[in-house]
């Protein structure tokens, strides 16, 4: 077994050869997966505007598929499981449990994720991110995605026994680091999620192959929506543990109170799965007492969670900058805190983001009755493009920023415009979120070609101030894209071109 | 820090001011949560729960007895049907098109019947933004009233097919 | 500071969390405003 370390000449921890080798790899991957859901993002946007409707309506769907597969379900999953590979092995001190089993994943993932981006792009599979039957694709799409579930499970895997063997090798002592225990959270949430992902998928797959004749459109529903939503609060979970992560990295903050925020992820862990349930609201067959009980009393426990962290991560920052001598008034710290540091504006953008824009509208289109006048339309596009995007996507970026010169040890190759590059997604992300929220509100539907109808047989003209609110939306999206552009180049050339730091 | 093993202060009482919002947002959530049923006792719109599983085939045909009851014109080769206040209506959703069109008078209460015949549809009043899914193999009755007069469209807001965005249907109010 | 046993006193972020649960308490009951004007749907009404 492979288990020689060094140690990181900046946080004195002992990293493991090969938890840090697989680290990269999935690093780098999910990269990738980003500047093709960044170009597809690209390409769907300028479609929708009106004002441009640059693609058929064929790569329309197609690109839009595709777009979710690689931002939804690669760049934000190869990207975790680099989170509880660090997490485990690297805060941990330890050794990587298993390191072929974690290649194995690796493989699966990677050899998953290759067979759906092209199946999809093949023209075989434009049935959206949700594939909701009885729409078909290709068998080897929903192969494709079980053998990337398969590989996360046992990324999940590793990491958990990464856990046992520092505990039983006593690499550290005491409790584990609030970190750690976040990212075990998200873990935990992701094996229950893929959980939900074979289940629903083993079956449609026999199903496209012809071996299941039938397969029941709210079942499907039902336990798609277990997978196709729970795998977002992985992403919530992972993100506020980042969230720790980068307040401690950027200006040494702790944790108000420890036990609060551990409560907060214990919160996560029972009720956030049930709350997928959001999606069935208005749906045929499921009664009211069922729809507000699972939306309501345990998606609103998840809720509390939130809303225990929305607060309990910028006070900890504050806390760490009054100790560093800005207590004048209410409000000096956030002077003298550290804008020009792309970590630090990413953080601040993604609490932002995803408070004010996912999570309230989230609470709000997640309530039984509010989904008749939310649901299917870009409001909800808007919400989860808060939540995912402005939310947990720039907290991944803001940790790449230490990524980078922690664990490739490489100095940026333009730092000026790392320091920049967050603001300029992040603006860009804003207005894409607000709206489409707010076009979404004068009921433009969701996955839509064309909103101006042209070939359809009865006409629909919306309240002229949608022609404003896409015309918001395209500008924002040109910045977002610019703004991710300039983040995967930036990682791309630094690898590649970057001083090497010793 | 949170990357390390936390300090004694892990045991220390909550901070006073974290209290105070921690309870708050306690009180926000159970409040979010009876607002729900709130609404089901005194609220006027309210998702309907109402389903009967049906073959694809008997609903296309009780849609067609329906629509050969009711018919009183035809708008772009669509049959525009008049419910009767206070009864059964049928709308159909299939690859790319509802059928009927609906003639509704404002302040009468339907039994608005909607399945697919094909794939999962969406069901969105246009422009008053009412959102339901249509879903094959399943009857879904709402009971809707429409409460202001004039020209209304369904725009179908499920994903269903390359010609997905032509998926328009209508309903006048009177 | 007064009151700051933990010295884990963060005024700042109070006074932002308050701002945060206006505009959350805000857009919720608009969302209601806007419901209570749409057709009557249920299930028997």
């Amino acid at each position: 077994m492979n288990t020689s370390f060094r140690t990181c000449s900046v946080t004195g921890l002992k990293i493991h050869s090969e938890a840090e080798k697989l680290i990269k790899i999935n690093a780098v991957t999910s990269v990738v997966f980003l500047l093709v859901g960044g170009l597809m993002a690209i390409l769907i946007a300028m479609t929708r505007w009106p004002a441009v409707h640059l693609l058929p309506e064929d790569l329309f769907y197609r690109f839009l598929t595709l777009h979710a597969i690689a931002m939804l379900v690669a760049w934000i999953i190869f990207m975790e499981m680099a989170i509880l590979y660090f997490t485990s092995a690297v805060l941990l001190n330890s050794r990587l449990a298993v390191p072929k089993v974690a290649w194995l994943a690796y493989i699966l993932m990677i050899g998953g994720a290759g067979i759906v981006a092209v199946t999809i792009l093949l023209g075989k599979a434009d049935v959206m991110f949700t594939s909701y039957p009885p729409l078909q694709a290709d068998p080897m799409y929903y192969l494709g995605v079980i053998l990337f579930a398969v590989g996360a499970i046992l990324g999940c895997c590793v990491f958990f026994a990464t856990l046992i063997v520092a505990k039983s090798e006593k690499t550290y002592e005491g409790s584990l680091p609030l970190v750690t225990f976040g990212a075990a959270a998200a873990a935990i949430i992701a094996i229950i999620t893929l959980a939900h992902g074979a289940i629903i998928y083993v079956p449609t797959w026999l199903w496209s192959l012809g071996i299941i004749q039938h397969i029941d459109a709210p079942t499907y529903r039902l336990i798609f929506w277990g997978f196709g939503h729970s795998s977002q609060q992985i992403n919530v979970c992972a993100m506020i543990a980042v969230w720790y992560l980068l307040g401690t990295l950027t200006v040494g903050s702790k944790p108000i109170s420890q036990k609060l925020c551990r409560t907060a992820f214990v919160l996560y862990i029972l009720f956030i799965d049930i709350a997928s349930e959001h999606h069935l609201l208005v749906d045929p067959g499921l009664s009211p007492a069922h729809k507000s009980w699972n939306t309501g009393y345990f998606m609103h426990l998840a809720v509390l969670a939130s809303m225990i962290h929305a607060f309990a991560v910028p006070a900890s920052v504050e806390v760490a900058l009054r100790k560093k001598g800005y207590t004048k008034g209410l409000f000096e710290w956030l002077k003298g805190a550290p804008w020009g540091n792309p970590a630090f504006s990413s953080l601040v953008f993604s609490m932002v983001g995803f408070g004010f824009l996912g999570g309230i509208t989230g609470i709000t289109f997640g309530t039984e009755q509010l989904s008749i006048i939310s649901h299917n339309t870009w409001r909800i596009t808007g919400h989860f493009h808060g939540t995912v995007v402005a939310g947990t996507t720039m907290a991944f970026m803001g940790l790449t920023y230490y990524v980078i010169p922690l664990i490739f040890r490489r100095e940026y190759v333009a730092p000026k415009l790392a320091s920049a590059q967050p603001y300029l997604f992040g603006i860009g992300m804003f207005l894409v979120s607000f709206s489409m929220m707010f076009v979404g509100g004068f009921g433009v539907p969701r996955r839509h070609w064309d909103i101006t109808f042209t070939d359809a047989i009865f006409k629909v003209s919306f309240n002229p101030v949608v022609d404003i609110g896409m015309a918001v939306f395209g500008i924002g999206a040109i910045l977002a894209v610019v703004g991710g552009a300039i983040f995967c180049l930036q990682a791309v050339a630094t690898l590649l071109m970057g001083r090497k730091l010793a | 820090m949170s990357i390390s093993v936390p300090e004694t202060y892990w045991w220390k009482p909550v901070d006073r001011e974290e209290k105070i919002w921690v309870t708050v947002a306690l009180i926000w959530c159970i409040f979010i949560t009876l607002m729900m049923p709130y609404w089901h006792f005194t609220g006027k719109q309210n998702p309907p729960w109402e389903t009967y599983k049906i073959k694809p085939e008997q609903f296309e045909k009780l849609a067609a007895d329906f629509i050969a009851k009711h018919k009183v014109g035809e708008d772009n080769g669509i049959p525009v049907v008049e419910p009767p206040p206070g009864g059964d209506a049928f709308l159909v959703a299939s690859t790319w098109k509802f059928e009927p069109v609906l003639k509704l008078q404002k302040g009468q209460t339907y039994r608005l019947h909607v399945s697919s015949l094909d794939y999962q549809h969406g069901l969105s009043i246009f422009p008053i933004n009412m959102n339901f899914m249509i879903l094959p193999d399943y009857d879904y009755v709402l009971t809707i009233t429409p409460t202001e007069s004039g020209d209304y469209r369904i725009m179908c807001n499920e994903f269903c097919g390359i010609g997905h965005h032509n998926m328009v249907g209508k309903i006048t109010v009177t | 500071m007064a009151g700051n046993e933990n010295e884990n006193h963060a005024p700042g972020s109070f006074v932002l969390i308050w701002i945060f649960f206006a505009t959350m308490v805000l857009l919720y009951f608009l969302n209601w405003k806007y419901l209570s004007g749409v057709w009557h749907v249920g299930t028997g009404n």
